[in-house]
């Protein structure tokens, strides 16, 4: 009776060390993506065009012929480096030129909200996404992008 | 000679009277049987690992999705925003309080379906991948983030692959 009763409390050990909460793993699929643009290469007279201010959120555009254009940031995020500048009405139009440099017509020149262009200027990384802007016929209008220095 | 013989048939007697009685002394014994039966460990992915529009340089440079979705970069790599990019979201489910394992991949290769790749690795999650991550009651929401590695001049393109994370019950 006695060797009953062992041989039944070694079975229950046995089948609790092979059972419990052990189970097969299981898996999960994950997709992976990114996206790569081309960086428009300005050209070599193009490094000449992108002046920095040594005012702080002033950024100054010199395009040549066209004259020079400021910017002043109204709003900078200084954890991501990303400065928002507003243009003149009178500016709209050099920097829609200096947009289709960087883009190498890709976008166009067109300002249309949404438009990111991105490339490198004197070694200086630039990107512009365009918020908003309307230009009228005679080539005058209003822009509000984003400037991204890197 | 015949006490002798009536001798031996009394002890042959009762000596399989011995016998008979040994057998039905043997008894039997009740032993309890139980088992526990667990919810099995699940794991779904609801977001997928989206490293976003990036502007290679001459440089060669880094994006790092963080365990928050957060973006960074290094070297020369450029984050162009406007677009999407986020950590991937898993949901497990299965028994609350147990404890289980989380199996991250070393690193991916992503792919444009042409002769370009980028590596991923340093995969990471907001979860313990020791094995002492206790299930929650509702399940866990795992989220993963990772580096992505591109070269100098990388060549444009969408780039995909899938990877695996795998769990299970200690």
């Amino acid at each position: 009776m006695r060797m009953t009763s062992i041989a039944a409390v070694i079975a229950w050990g046995c089948a609790s060390g092979s059972g419990g909460a052990r189970a097969e793993p299981v898996t999960a699929t994950v997709g992976a993506s990114a996206e790569i643009i081309s960086p428009a290469e300005a050209s070599a007279a193009a490094a000449t065009r992108l002046l920095f201010s040594q005012t702080p959120g002033v950024l100054t555009i010199a395009i040549p012929g066209a004259g020079s254009l400021a910017l002043t940031a109204t709003g900078a995020d200084s954890a991501s480096g990303t400065f928002t500048f507003a243009a003149s009405a009178e500016g709209a139009a050099a920097l829609r030129a200096l947009m289709a440099d960087l883009a190498a017509g890709a976008s166009g020149g067109t300002l249309s909200p949404g438009v990111t262009v991105s490339g490198f200027l004197a070694g200086q990384g630039v990107q512009l996404v365009v918020l908003g802007a309307s230009q009228g016929a005679d080539g005058s209008g209003s822009l509000r992008a984003t400037i991204t220095f890197d | 000679m015949k006490i002798y013989t009536k001798l031996t048939a009394i002890a042959a007697a009762s000596t399989l009277a011995m016998a008979s009685q040994t057998a039905w002394a043997a008894t039997s014994a009740d032993a309890n049987a139980s088992a526990t039966i667990v919810t099995p460990i699940a794991i779904t992915t609801t977001t997928n690992l989206d490293f976003g529009t990036v502007s290679p340089s001459s440089t060669l440079g880094t994006v790092v999705i963080a365990n928050n979705g957060t973006r960074t970069k290094t070297g020369g790599a450029v984050l162009v925003t406007g677009g999407s990019s986020s950590q991937a979201v898993l949901s497990v489910s299965g028994q609350s309080g147990l404890t289980y394992g989380i199996t991250l991949p070393t690193s991916v290769s992503l792919s444009d379906g042409g002769a370009h790749s980028m590596t991923v690795d340093t995969f990471t999650t907001d979860l313990k991948t020791d094995g002492t991550q206790s299930l929650a009651d509702g399940g866990d929401t795992m989220n993963v983030g990772a580096t992505l590695h591109v070269a100098a001049d990388q060549a444009a393109g969408s780039y995909t692959n899938t990877f695996t994370v795998l769990v299970a019950y200690n």
